[in-house]
């Protein structure tokens, strides 16, 4: 199935449903483009697919997802994400979400992510560069004391142990509701299959997948994270609340913060036409 | 290498600071022993010196009479809960300290942070070239409002210029800057920062600089002073004793429920007493232990 194209490179799931994931995948690679010594970003698809040339054109490769579509029914669209390991082109792999930006080279964290088979992003930031410690939308997880993996940058090299990580995980997509009844206690139990919680319930099945270290981080824009009195953070629409620029020259702020991190924006209205034309004239230019 | 402190007292029509900044100067040379210079308006020092002619002098090495004042604004003080008055603020100049202080090491202390502790005495010879506080802890030892945390909700984390230590240098030096340059643009610094507008803070002036030289980033790279954090009492708090050298009795008010008030004592710790109206009542005794 899987066809080596490189030694590393960025991964993104991209099913259109209600939103454009297509268009937000297009948007990383620019800002990949933009940022990284190595840009390079393979970008899975529903079959059939229709991806403009011009996304074509930062796209290092678009992939088919293989086997049945089993995110077909789904609006989520995670159901598929297994599959990141059999699919990847690349021997050292960072699965992202498609809604993310970067904003500067992480170069330096490929040598040290290389020093594990499978390294899952456990520690997340606010726009104000203070560790988010809020666990609102993870209770499951402290509850059932997972490990505090988030999904959207998972690392993982072709290995025995990250196949061994992916076909638990497979496991654990299709058979959730019995692996969750099995291993999760029941006030907190998800009523539904996310990405998190699977990689995090393979994660401790199989350990060794989060590794105390400053690195890999990323900003991750929910409301609840940033350490807003509560008035302000239920409302999911962060950007009433923190204003967002983006200069010719990319650099990202947020909340007049300057963000160093990958951002992980979470917010689909962020993505505008005038910030996609932004990177698209830069990377013209 | 000179060391000092520069302190900067402006009386209004209510509330006199020299004799504020009088009895701290005292307490600072008792525990910190450096020669303290004086930043204030003809008028104000006259009025001093009628009364402590003789104390003005000890207690001051230097008075820098400094008139080219930016145009006096005014705020709401208050005195505990039970009184609120609208007065003249003037406190623009403090950005201009770098220029003002004769001193190579300067520790820019505002007059109503009472100096009682010698804590302040590790900032001379540091490597650091501007240090000062991100936080406060207040005598309660309950939560700080997010209006002293942040300069609003959502936006970058308030820096206190109560306590500033710098030295003689180019970051300094660019931080005085930029800060005189957000003093002279402050209502647009106001739209872009979301803080009030109509309530000139030197501390909203010097959070906005540290973050602008921190390159817009969490300021740690202008570290903190040696102690971390200000223990401060509110304006809705009373200092209403020294009952001895270093000790100092208050009634705090409870922010929840406005109208418990416990009584707490502080031992030989330096405090931000933000009711100046209560320091002016205690003023005697303050003189009376350190004079």
């Amino acid at each position: 199935m899987r066809d080596i194209k490189r030694p590393r490179g960025f991964l993104t799931f991209a099913q259109n449903a209600k939103d454009d994931y297509l268009r937000m995948a297009y948007a990383l690679a620019l800002s990949l483009k933009a940022t990284q010594t190595e840009p390079y970003l393979a970008v899975a698809v529903t079959p059939g697919t229709e991806v403009p040339d011009h996304y074509r054109q930062v796209f290092d490769m678009v992939i088919d997802i293989p086997w049945l579509d089993e995110a077909k029914e789904s609006g989520w669209k995670l159901e598929n994400e297994w599959k990141a390991y059999h699919i990847t082109p690349y021997v050292e792999t960072i699965k992202l979400d498609a809604d993310m930006l970067f904003t500067t080279d992480i170069a330096d964290w490929w040598p040290l992510l290389g020093m594990r088979d499978v390294w899952g992003c456990d520690m997340v930031e606010t726009y104000r560069g203070e560790v988010a410690s809020s666990d609102f939308y993870r209770q499951c997880f402290t509850a059932n004391q997972l490990p505090n993996l988030y999904s959207s940058f998972l690392y993982f090299k072709i290995s025995d142990f990250a196949q061994e990580f992916f076909e638990l995980s497979e496991m654990i997509f299709h058979d959730w509701e019995r692996f969750f009844a099995e291993f999760l206690e029941p006030v907190t139990r998800p009523s539904y299959v996310s990405t998190d919680v699977a990689y995090a319930l393979a994660a401790k099945i199989l350990g060794d997948c989060v590794h105390p270290s400053l690195v890999p981080r990323f900003v991750h824009m929910k409301s609840r994270l940033q350490h807003w009195p509560d008035l302000i953070a239920e409302d999911e629409d962060w950007m009433r609340h923190a204003p967002v620029t983006l200069t010719d020259d990319l650099i990202l702020k947020i909340g007049r913060y300057r963000q160093y991190l990958p951002v992980h924006y979470h917010l689909k209205s962020f993505l505008t036409d005038e910030l996609l034309a932004r990177y698209e004239r830069h990377l013209a230019s | 290498m000179s060391r000092g402190v520069l302190m900067h007292a402006l009386n209004n029509e209510q509330i006199d600071y020299t004799l504020i900044a009088l009895c701290n100067a005292l307490a600072i040379r008792h525990y910190l022993d450096v020669p303290i210079c004086l930043v204030t308006t003809q008028g104000s020092v006259a009025w001093l010196r009628q009364k402590y002619a003789t104390l003005v002098d000890r207690a001051f090495q230097q008075i820098i009479v400094y008139d080219d004042r930016l145009p006096v604004g005014t705020r709401r003080f208050q005195d505990t809960l039970s009184t609120q008055r609208m007065l003249r603020w003037s406190n623009f100049n403090r950005v201009d300290s770098y220029a003002l202080t004769p001193f190579d090491e300067t520790l820019l202390i505002d007059a109503d942070y009472l100096v009682l502790d010698d804590n302040l005495k590790h900032v001379w010879g540091t490597a650091h070239e501007v240090m000062l506080n991100r936080d406060i802890i207040p005598l309660d030892h309950g939560s700080v409002p997010p209006s002293e945390r942040w300069l609003e909700d959502t936006g970058i984390q308030l820096c206190w210029a109560t306590v500033v230590y710098f030295r003689k240098s180019r970051l300094a030096e660019m931080l005085f800057d930029v800060a005189r340059h957000v003093r002279k643009h402050y209502a647009y610094y106001a739209l872009i920062y979301g803080y009030p507008a109509e309530l000139y803070r030197n501390d909203y002036v010097f959070s906005i600089a540290v973050h602008m030289l921190s390159g817009f980033t969490r300021c740690d790279d202008i570290p903190t002073l040696p102690s971390p954090f200000l223990f401060t009492s509110f304006d809705r708090d009373e200092l209403i004793d020294v009952p001895m050298r270093g000790d100092l009795t208050f009634f705090l008010n409870d922010r929840r429920e406005a109208w418990r008030f416990t009584l707490t004592r502080t031992k030989d710790i330096s405090v931000h007493v933000m009711n100046k109206f209560s320091i002016v009542r205690q003023a005697d005794k303050l003189l009376s232990y350190y004079a």
